[in-house]
């Protein structure tokens, strides 16, 4: 591909003939247009981009600047929410580049079995986030009963501070079980309003901007026609859950990222784990 | 297009209650775990090095404050989800605490040879 100054980069596959109007969005190259690429009943989501931005070496640059990847992740979000107006839509990973639009078809004739599969277990189907924050200090701060703030004034300070240190640990512990306890119920709850549900990790505070702790991070898979039940469930989870300071947050739908993986595929990435840590 | 800085500063109260995406567009931290390393993998022409998506989710996650915060106050129950950890992780970890054993052993062993015990 030496010669080579156009790419063809892939957002995402959905059924043929279920590709949304995409012409008000941008691109992760703002200066071509989204188009489709047909074959074997599957249309693959693509535009062009330039090889001097995401050619391998260019790639290889672009991906440590952290504002070049939110630009493109964002947009590469944008087009994947628009697909969700079809049945079903496979997300690919960010950054699956093709040389032409003949390969990218080609890439469909070879896939095709995997991406039905994948299309079939997905339809009607869409992810929910949801998280739950606190504050610890918030969730340490012990309940108010006034007869016990002003209580022995009397003691010696190394008594008090010891009587203070005890407590501490005490609201800090409780705190940690209240925590843990509302993050199962959560989980628990919402699973149970999910055709599939995954823990992900917490989130670093840079980049989602809260100061306070991230309880719980679960991603749902959730049938259209549940979604309203799951909001509902969601809103009666933060309703139990907000008088001792744990707020709860959903957002979606979002196209399937995290439910797009067999569990044989997760499988392989257990056993490649190790590889990554070394 | 925002900037890498959330517009919500920490010094500003969190919105509460069942809040979407705010500010216009999806939280940069939920874009970025769903795009960066899930989704299905097909290996196109261009390979970009997967190591290097990795490497810089495993960037943005060792800057994960959250994770000590959540550690410090005992929310540890996710860190042993399997799939999160990997199996083979905990194999290695049971391998290092038993390894860890036996050298106390070893070096209990030797404190008594030496007549002394300290005492804290």
């Amino acid at each position: 591909m030496a010669d080579q100054t156009f790419a063809w980069y892939v957002y995402c596959v959905v059924p043929a003939a279920q590709v949304p109007p995409l012409d008000d969005l941008a691109a992760v190259d703002p200066g071509f247009p989204l188009e489709s690429v047909t074959a074997r009943g599957l249309s693959a989501v693509t535009s062009r981009v330039r090889v001097a931005d995401f050619g391998e070496d260019a790639l290889r640059r672009n991906l440590e600047d952290l504002a070049w990847v939110e630009r493109t992740a964002r947009a590469h979000d944008a087009v994947l929410t628009r697909t969700l107006a079809a049945d079903a839509v496979v997300p690919l990973r960010l950054c699956t580049i093709f040389a032409d639009a003949d390969h990218v078809r080609a890439m469909l004739e070879r896939e095709h079995e995997r991406l039905h599969d994948v299309l079939g277990r997905l339809r009607g189907r869409t992810e929910w986030s949801v998280k739950a924050h606190a504050d610890p200090r918030r969730l340490e701060r012990p309940a108010p009963e006034p007869g016990v703030a002003g209580a022995a004034p009397e003691q010696t300070p190394g008594r008090a501070f010891f009587a203070r240190k005890q407590t501490d640990r005490e609201l800090r512990e409780r705190a940690a079980s209240l925590a843990t306890a509302a993050a199962q119920d959560i989980h628990d709850d919402l699973r149970a309003q999910a055709v599939e549900a995954l823990l992900l990790a917490p989130q670093d505070p840079a980049l989602s901007g809260r100061t306070d702790t991230m309880l719980l991070n679960g991603a749902y898979l959730v049938e259209r026609d549940r979604e309203p039940a799951f909001e509902a469930a969601v809103a009666r989870l933060a309703a139990r859950h907000g008088e001792s300071g744990i707020e709860v947050d959903v957002s979606g739908p979002w196209a399937p990222y995290n439910f797009v993986a067999t569990d044989e595929d997760r499988d392989e990435r257990r056993a490649t784990a190790p590889a990554r840590s070394a | 297009m925002s900037d890498l800085v959330p517009s919500r500063s920490g010094a500003e109260p969190v919105s509460s209650g069942l809040a979407g995406p705010s500010d216009g567009g999806a939280n940069l931290a939920d874009v970025l775990e769903r795009v960066l390393d899930k989704g299905i993998v097909i290996v196109g022409d261009i390979r970009v090095n997967l190591l290097d998506i990795e490497l810089l989710t495993i960037k943005l996650r060792l800057v994960i404050a959250g994770v000590d915060t959540a550690r410090r106050i005992g929310i540890t129950w996710w860190e042993h989800d399997p799939w999160l950890t990997g199996e083979e992780d905990a194999g290695e970890r049971r391998a290092l605490s038993e390894r860890v054993r036996r050298l106390e052993r070893q070096l209990g062993s030797a404190e008594q040879e030496g007549g002394r015990t300290d005492d804290g």
